[in-house]
């Protein structure tokens, strides 16, 4: 087994996965973008395509509670949103550094619980102070949040820097799990599987982002501000560091490159997104329950990541946008409400056969320029 | 001192229990390298196919079906035969299109069969836990369990039944991947499957029958799962397959006496842990990750395991 490509010792042959592009990496420029479509996939084409096109995508979801301005789909796009984050913070960790991840509900649950337990356990019951006065705190949180769970992911990630591939999975699985049986058990700090209730909205002053039109926007805001977080950071010299790792381990150290120090890097910065999302959900839906982070979240999110493309920007949003739509939606169908199993089965389904047919994801696993004018091909396999 | 041999006992046989899923873990990753999320499910299945062969009726789709109600013997024996068949088939259609295909797609793959099979037995059986009947052999006329006293603790029949088809099935498969070609020509594809190959080895075959062994190994441990504790449930699977791969990795992953030791230890650790920790009992599930987590940490090959050549 080579130790270069924990995600994937069995390499298939060059030519033998679809829809990866294998020319030189000079072989792009000279590609006029036909479509735009295919530019903002590929990454290929004029700068402004892509601007446009993302100017477009924002517009689009900016205006989007405009049109639809039902609670039922504000809520699910408001999730969706929250799986965007969730899947690109994933990103980091498994798609750009290349460390398998099945325990990333934890750093979710500990900015989630964070935000319950500092309000309710401790400021409410424990000080008995009046929560609801508090307003710049629910900001406050959503940092201080997602500072803990970074410091959680190091800690967690220290025991894992020797292991690779599957072990390295599973360690993180189990690392999850026992986070979800501490909130569930630890009664007096979590209330346990009651769970704890009561969670101050966001708010500034006196204007409180209660309806779900409000809270749309501020998960928007929330999502643009860490992807272009995610985005820079990729690009920067820790986000090189982390793709050299992914690519071959041992030729980035001899780089010299502090594996263990950027390894750890990534998973803090990955846990920050989650618990940052993790704040936001508490103070979204008031309410923190464990069965909010169990394991099955875990594996959601990998294949929000798997299913749009992993290593890109664009891969992960696609990806949570379509499934978790789809996921929600399904709900609607009265067939479905009847035999909720029926979505389980088609949604397991869907998985195998698009791992079978597309294993590199709807987008593909295209490489993020390192730099804005030289664009590499994907030449390597993840 | 009656405590500690009565949970010395229901550790034990909890620990055989995880022992044969963990087999179907350890040999299909000792070849394929992927960690079947899927044996899990395929142990719930084991348990419900039982419960439908034992009993006189049984609700299937929503309607009442008639059943044989043949004998529990009988039933796992069957239940065996139709859930290897059932893992051989997931193995053709959702893993060997993966073979080559990048490690993280085959374990997505694994996780989307997991996810299918649940729902799968959901709607099949239904979403509730369904009582599994009284085994005649194990239980008096008044529906007691029949039990002999070792040392002040209470031995059931069943429990003994358990401990003694675990301990012969890891003996006849220990015998069989070491004394027979079939099982030479396993322990050749675990060691490189391309020149297994050259050698005149069918390596799909051979991966075939290996998770036609794991998958009935899970069947078997499901039918006695579902006898010790009277019950089966759609998601009973979860669990005990994952403490099942930790009994795996806890013995050193692709070794399947590894896979009988790690099983009963973690069985025996999480029966005596959870009876003797202060709390233990709620965080009885968390014993097997600590425990998952120092061997990582300590001795990632597990305690039989040979050491993996980390760079070639």
């Amino acid at each position: 087994m080579e130790q270069n490509k924990p995600l994937g010792p069995l390499e298939p042959a060059e030519s033998a996965r679809p829809g990866v592009p294998t020319e030189a990496p000079e072989a792009g420029r000279f590609r006029a973008p036909l479509n735009p479509v295919a530019a903002l996939f590929t990454g290929r084409g004029p700068e402004w395509v892509r601007y446009a096109l993302l100017g477009g995508v924002l517009l689009v979801a900016a205006l989007l509670p405009f049109v639809i301005q039902s609670d039922r789909w504000l809520t699910l796009f408001t999730i969706v949103l929250i799986y965007v984050v969730l899947a690109s913070g994933l990103n980091i960790v498994v798609g750009f550094t290349g460390l398998l991840d099945l325990g990333y509900v934890a750093f979710y649950a500990i900015g989630g619980y964070y935000a319950a337990i500092i309000f309710v356990q401790v400021l409410k019951n424990g000080f008995g102070l009046d929560i609801s006065e508090m307003w710049w705190l629910t900001w406050v949180n959503v940092l201080v949040g997602g500072g803990l769970a970074a410091v959680a992911g190091s800690l967690i990630g220290y025991p894992t820097l020797r292991l690779r591939g599957d072990y390295l999975a599973i360690m993180t699985l189990a690392f999850g799990e026992i986070i979800r049986i501490v909130a569930n058990n630890w009664v007096g700090l979590t209330r346990g599987p009651s769970g704890v209730s009561g969670v101050p909205k966001f708010a500034i002053g006196d204007f409180v982002f209660k309806t779900n039109f409000r809270s749309y926007f501020l998960a928007l805001a929330l999502a643009v501000i860490s992807l272009f977080v995610i985005s820079r950071l990729v690009r920067s010299r820790v986000g090189r560091a982390w793709t050299a790792i992914r690519d071959d381990e041992v030729a980035a150290a001899a780089m010299g490159i502090n594996t263990s120090r950027y390894k750890l890097l990534s998973y803090s910065c990955g846990a920050f997104f989650a618990g940052t999302m993790g704040v936001f959900f508490g103070q979204y839906l008031n309410f923190i329950h464990p069965s909010n982070f169990k394991l099955m979240e875990s594996f959601v999110m990998l294949c929000l990541v798997v299913l749009g493309g992993m290593g890109g920007l664009v891969g992960p949003v696609v990806g949570a946008v379509i499934w978790i739509t789809l996921q929600e939606w399904l709900r609607d169908f009265e067939f479905i409400q009847l035999h909720p199993e029926v979505r389980g089965m088609v949604m397991g389904i869907v998985l195998v056969l698009l791992m079978i047919f597309r294993p590199q994801g709807i987008i593909g696993g295209r490489r993020v320029p390192l730099y804005r004018k030289l664009r590499r091909e994907r030449v390597s396999k993840e | 001192m009656e405590q500690l041999t009565q949970q010395l006992v229901n550790g034990i046989m909890l620990g055989c229990l995880y022992a044969l899923i963990a087999v179907g873990y350890t040999m299909v990753y000792g070849i394929i390298e992927l960690i079947n999320f899927a044996f899990g499910e395929l142990f719930m299945f084991g348990a419900f196919i039982c419960i439908a062969l034992t009993s006189s009726e049984i609700s299937l789709f929503g309607s009442m079906v008639g059943m044989p109600q043949i004998s529990f013997f009988l039933a796992v024996i069957v239940s065996m035969l139709v859930v290897g068949l059932l893992g051989v088939a997931m193995e053709r259609l959702a893993y060997r299109p993966l073979r080559n295909a990048p490690r993280l797609a085959a374990l997505i793959s694994a996780i989307g069969m997991s996810i299918f099979l649940q729902n799968l037995a959901q709607s099949i059986f239904g979403s509730q836990q369904i009582k599994f009947p009284d085994i005649p052999v194990f239980t008096d006329s008044a529906g007691m369990a029949k039990a002999v006293t070792v040392l002040g603790a209470q031995v059931t029949y069943l429990q003994l039944f358990v401990v003694v088809v675990t301990v012969g099935a890891m003996i006849l498969l220990s015998l069989f991947v070491n004394r027979t070609r079939l099982g030479r020509a396993m322990r050749a594809s675990a060691q490189d499957k391309r020149t297994a190959a050259l050698m005149g080895v069918n390596v799909n075959g051979i991966i075939a029958v290996t998770f036609l062994i794991g998958s009935a190994m899970g069947a078997l441990a499901g039918g006695l799962y579902g006898a010790v504790y009277h019950f089966a449930r759609p998601d009973m699977g979860f669990v005990p397959g994952l403490k099942a791969f930790i009994a795996a990795v806890l013995g050193g992953i692709g070794n399947i006496p590894g896979a009988f030791l790690g099983g009963l230890l973690l069985g025996m650790v999480e029966s005596l842990g959870a009876a003797y920790i202060p709390g233990g009992s709620q965080y009885r599930d968390a014993i097997a990750f600590v425990i998952l987590i120092l061997i990582l940490s300590f001795k990632p090959t597990g305690l039989l395991g040979s050491p993996v050549s980390e760079k070639a």
